[in-house]
């Protein structure tokens, strides 16, 4: 005992044994044995392949090749990890690699173990993955194995002690504090932190701390290979392993939970409307059998209405735990508008909507690759991309039975529901679950969509040629009123959106201000897209900015006031657009944010704050275009070509800059100068450094002297060779400077070897040759030495 | 034979000599230069490093062309030091006899009498020695290292200031031994005279015209071999701090690992070169050594030892020296 030898094979054994334990571990939790057995057989080889190469001497020599070695051990399952995920399909929770990453850390410090540090680190890393294993399986095994491992650790630590004291230790030690080393990782944390908080703003270390370990829960994050606890893998919420928790699958039976609906949250978002209105508006919704085989919007609901007179709204509520966070989650394209409701008539104060219904698309079930999808709409003409977007929304706490609905929706499937009565249009053409009360909570509804081309709403020229001219709809309208006889297809369209055209009177600002935006537009989407940015650019969104109660033109007092909540917005660009001969109408619904965007699970937690209300106009009688006239909400994106995207992200990087010019410029002249003057900045800080540090004792001194100078030099691009010695350095550079510097500077050399190199005499007065000589050789005495003076090669 | 010399000064056990000691050998050390100067015109580089390693207790090789001043030096030099100098003129036909000696029958007394061979001289010249055979050569192996030679076992002592200076004809390899790496290893440097700069043949020109000078005549001794001796004990003492021990193995170090040297520098040369060092430090006046007279005496030691497919060693020296870094700011 006490032998370094048998320390070696002590410090061995314990890294076995935290191996074993460790591999124990993760069988139990069924992550892939094969895997694990592949990449522990990998590390070995690269650990004990490091050891035959790098340290085949023995000689307890450090070779900084160590360090690559290590690093590639550490790097390894997380750098496989997104290949294991990508062509096998299957992957490992965060945890999982970090703790197999330190066990391959481990190996690696065993196969280099003669040096005394990479052994110490070994034992601290298999104590720590002993522990965890513990703490994490507990069972006969990985019992018995802890506590063999704590003989041998107890052992370990006796035995070094004992090696210690025998003398195999060095007699005396200095511990001296690595100055260089601290100071570069205090640096590089400060750049790396200020870089961070700067690029990602005030918020940056909460969002990466939050995101260190997904799988712990509560984080917001989605890891779809995280195995247990409170996290919110798929695997977790499929309840693969354990079924203690649930979450929106496929194979869930739909519950029943009473949890807040749709107007609950309008509310807490916006404010309640006042309640004399509010009697009349928020109505019990009523359900009514219908034949769902006549595959057309027949529901009965009786109307809603939407004030845009609100009280001021509350504080959001907090919501503190990952369930009562979210109202959905939408996997696809963010961000993504999800209707829920649509007004058409506006009286000045409030929408409302039509109890006729209004739209008679057919839907009709289809198998796609075998599964039943609801075709709620034909194929794709030349306005839209040949590919459908691809939706996917798990409902959680959302108490409504229309489909959140991304613009333009296409088709939508809910696995093994191949009946089609489960679907059913509402009045105003939003997709539903008729005769039920709500969708099922944790109902995983696939959804697709289609998109815009770019620019081809530009194309379509004055679009409202195609729709039903005023005197047309006046005509219709009357028509129609009183008599249920078969109506053309014509006389339907004229009839269903006579309400999209409707505007309350006394809009003169409004037609006013419109006109100034469109007037130099053309006809069509141009003049569309000038009022909405029109709007966009020179109006505020102040959610509190409600409308005082007695207000009976919400239009004209928001123009005014010139800001307001989004739902102003959106009815000021309603009722603009209407007023220019444009159908439009108001849509309520969900906007899932980017900025809860997961890239990973290309996933959207959509929550109760998200409840937003936008306009859509409608281009030819059949499809409705989203607008966003809110600044802070993004337009519904389109389907862009590869040309369109680099244009688009050059026109935003311009844009961006742009709106930052100021902060640019200010970049720029403060990189600017502090290139222009760094060597003055660096020699300013390396005389202060000298100047502070370079007293006391002669050798202190001398080396800050030296230290100094060479700084200087290097900064004048003549650094010293490394071959060359100081005093010869010294000499060379002497020859170049006026005869008093150069007397100096070869006093200075010379006091500086014998303080060096000598028996340990110094100089009369060193502090002042020492403060001559900095004096003398500044940084443009070097700069004015040629490049070639000082030689490179050696005496 | 062996002549045991009294060091005075504590300082030859563990100290560094005091600045007066320095003053006190000046004037022999430039009485010595200025013979050497005197004898072999227009080289004082050359003179400096023979000083050194004469200073240094180290033996000389000089490779050079025949008439350039070998064995003007060497008689020069054993004159300075008021010593015996030895001449052996290498040839294949040279037996290990001729050099150390051998025991003779005395018909007279009945008896066996040693002959001292030329090795028994304070200053040897041994021209040509790369044109004696391998078991001449080693004849002087145990005379170099270790200043004695053993004949029919019995052992002699040799001078404790016997110098040896060997010349070599590098142009003709016919005939010609190279020397073995042992036997280099014994040699502390290895110059090269070089033809003489025009000034200094005119002025040779200039003191020949006359008649030759008579070689015969006594010259006055500058220093005498004991306190030859008493300064070489003195250079020994020379400071060499830790930080340029550490320089020295960290180049000795780089020799070894050299891609293009086979053989690097052995300790035995290590010791060598600090002992230069030391000696090229007492010359310049101080009494400790800096890496700049490491670098100064690098070539003529390294050149001798450094064996490899190369014609010189010197781009492999001036490599070895610019990639070591000299000891400044670190700390060891």
């Amino acid at each position: 005992m006490g032998s370094s030898s048998a320390l070696h094979r002590a410090t061995l054994l314990m890294c076995a044994l935290a191996t074993l334990v460790v591999q124990l571990t993760l069988w139990s939790a069924q992550q892939h044995p094969w895997i694990q057995l592949g990449g522990l057989a990998v590390a070995l080889a690269i650990s004990f392949g490091a050891r035959w190469r790098l340290n085949s001497s023995d000689d307890g020599r450090f070779d900084p090749r160590v360090v690559v070695v290590l690093i590639a051990l550490w790097l390894i399952p997380f750098l496989s990890e997104p290949l294991l995920r990508g062509v096998v399909g299957v992957g490992r929770p965060w945890e999982i690699l970090v703790v197999v990453g330190l066990r391959n850390l481990m190996l690696g410090l065993t196969a280099v173990r003669n040096h005394r540090v990479c052994q110490r680190l070994a034992c601290c890393a298999s104590l720590f993955l002993t522990l965890f294993a513990f703490m994490l399986t507990f069972n006969w095994a990985t019992s018995i194995i802890t506590g063999v491992y704590s003989i041998v650790a107890l052992w370990w630590l006796v035995g070094g002690y004992w090696e210690r004291l025998s003398g195999k230790m060095p007699t005396a030690t200095q511990r001296r504090l690595p100055k260089r080393a601290t100071l570069s990782a205090v640096g590089a944390v400060a750049i790396v932190a200020i870089t961070v908080g700067v690029v990602m703003g005030h918020g940056a270390p909460r969002r990466i701390l939050a995101g260190f370990f997904p799988s712990s829960g509560g984080d917001g994050r989605g890891d779809r290979f995280a195995t247990s606890g409170v996290g919110d893998g798929d695997q977790l919420i499929s309840a693969k392993f354990d079924a203690s928790s649930f979450g929106p699958v496929e194979s869930e039976v739909f519950l029943e939970s009473e949890l807040p609906s749709l107007y609950d949250m309008f509310n807490e978002s916006y404010g309640k409307a006042p309640k004399a209105k509010s009697e009349r508006a928020i109505a019990i919704e009523f359900q009514e059998s219908e034949d769902c085989q006549r595959q057309t919007a027949t529901t009965t609901t009786n109307s809603r209405d939407f004030s845009t007179i609100r009280e001021r709204p509350h504080a959001p509520r907090e919501l503190d735990d990952r369930r009562a966070a979210a109202m959905l989650y939408l996997v696809g394209q963010c961000p993504t508008h999800l209707a829920l409701e649509t007004y058409d008539t506006f009286d000045g104060t409030r929408w409302s909507k039509s109890a006729t219904p209004r739209f008679y698309s057919n839907l009709k079930l289809e198998s796609v690759g075998g599964e039943p999808w609801l075709r709620t709409r034909s194929p794709a003409g030349q306005l839209f991309a040949a590919e459908y977007q691809p939706y996917m929304v798990k409902v959680i706490n959302l108490e409504t039975k229309r489909f959140p609905s991304p613009p333009h929706l296409a088709g939508v499937h809910i696995d093994r529901v191949d009946r089609l009565e489960f679907y059913g249009w509402t009045n105003e053409g939003i997709l539903e679950m008729p005769n039920r009360d709500h969708i099922p909570q944790l109902t995983v509804i696939h959804m697709r969509a289609l998109q815009p081309l770019g620019g081809r709403l530009n194309a379509l020229g004055d679009f409202r040629t195609l729709l039903p001219s005023p005197k047309e709809l006046a005509v219709q309208s009357g028509d129609v009123e009183g008599r249920p006889v078969a109506l053309s297809h014509r006389q339907r369209l004229c009839r269903d959106l006579a309400a999209f055209y409707e505007t309350p009177a006394g809009n003169d600002l409004a037609n006013e201000l419109c006109q100034g935006w469109i007037s130099d537009k053309p006809a069509g989407w141009p003049q569309v897209q000038a009022v909405v940015e029109g709007l966009r650019q020179g109006f505020v969104h102040d959610a509190g900015a409600t409308a005082p109660a007695a207000c009976d033109d919400v239009v004209g007092y928001f123009l005014e006031a010139g800001r307001g909540p989004d739902y102003m917005f959106a009815t000021t660009a309603a009722v603009m657009l209407r007023e220019q001969g444009y159908a439009t109408r108001l849509v309520g619904g969900f906007y899932a944010d980017p900025r809860r965007y997961d890239r990973a699970a290309n996933e959207t937690a959509v929550l109760g704050e998200d409840v937003h209300m936008w306009a859509e106009v409608c281009i030819d009688g059949v499809h409705w275009v989203p607008i966003e006239p809110t600044p802070g909400y993004q337009p519904p994106p389109e389907s862009l070509t590869a040309s369109q995207r680099v244009l688009a992200a050059i026109v935003a990087a311009l844009n961006w800059c742009l709106a930052h010019w100021v902060a640019i410029a200010a970049f720029a002249l403060l990189t600017g100068g502090i290139l222009v003057a760094r060597r003055q900045l660096l020699d300013g800080i390396a005389w202060c450094a000298w100047w502070a540090l370079g007293r006391g004792s002669a050798i202190n001194r001398i080396r800050w002297t030296v230290w100094l100078l060479e700084s200087r030099a290097a900064l004048a691009g003549i650094a010293r060779p490394r071959g060359t010695t100081f005093s010869r350095w010294c000499a060379v550079a002497a020859n170049a400077l006026p005869a008093s510097a150069a007397e100096k500077v070869q006093d200075f050399a010379l006091a500086c070897d014998s303080a060096l190199y000598g028996p340990g005499r110094s100089h009369r007065d060193l502090a002042g040759l020492c403060n001559s000589t900095v004096r003398v050789c500044r940084r443009k005495t070097f700069q004015q030495l040629e490049q070639n003076t000082l030689s490179t090669k050696p005496i | 034979m062996e002549s045991t010399i009294a060091i005075s000064n504590n300082h030859a056990a563990c100290g560094h000599p005091p600045k007066s000691d320095l003053c006190q050998f000046q004037s022999s050390i430039d009485g010595l230069r200025e013979a050497l100067n005197s004898s072999l015109r227009g080289k004082d580089d050359v003179v400096e490093f023979v000083l050194v390693c004469l200073l240094a207790r180290g033996h000389l090789l000089i490779e050079d062309l025949p008439g350039l001043g070998k064995t003007t030096l060497a008689k020069a030099l054993a004159h300075a030091v008021g010593g015996q100098f030895a001449r052996v003129q290498c040839t294949p036909d040279l037996l290990p006899s001729d050099v150390t000696g051998f025991n003779m029958f005395n018909q007279k007394t009945r008896e066996f009498e040693f002959s001292q061979g030329p090795v028994f001289a304070d200053v040897l010249l041994a021209d040509e020695i790369n044109r004696a055979t391998p078991r001449t050569q080693s004849s002087l192996f145990e005379a170099m290292a270790e200043r004695q030679v053993t004949i029919d076992k019995e052992c002699h002592r040799l001078p404790a200031t016997f110098f040896v200076i060997a010349t070599q004809n590098p142009v003709e390899s016919h005939g010609a031994y190279p020397l073995p790496e042992a036997q280099l290893d014994r040699f502390a440097m290895k110059l090269n005279i070089g033809y003489p700069n025009r000034e200094s043949e005119l002025q040779m020109l200039a003191d020949n015209v006359g008649g030759d000078r008579d070689e015969s005549a006594p010259r006055t001794a500058v220093v005498s071999p004991e306190r030859l001796r008493h300064l070489q004990e003195h250079v020994r003492c020379v400071h060499v701090g830790e930080k340029v021990q550490n320089y020295l193995v960290d180049l000795a170090d780089a020799t070894r690992k050299h891609a293009g040297a086979q053989l690097g520098l052995s300790p035995r040369g290590l010791l060598t070169w600090q002992r230069l060092a030391q000696a090229e430090a007492h010359l310049r006046g101080r009494d400790f050594v800096t890496p700049d007279d490491v670098q100064r005496v690098a070539e003529p030691v390294l050149s001798v030892r450094l064996a490899g497919d190369f014609e010189s060693p010197q781009p492999i020296i001036e490599e070895i020296l610019s990639q070591v870094s000299v000891p400044v700011l670190d700390v060891r």
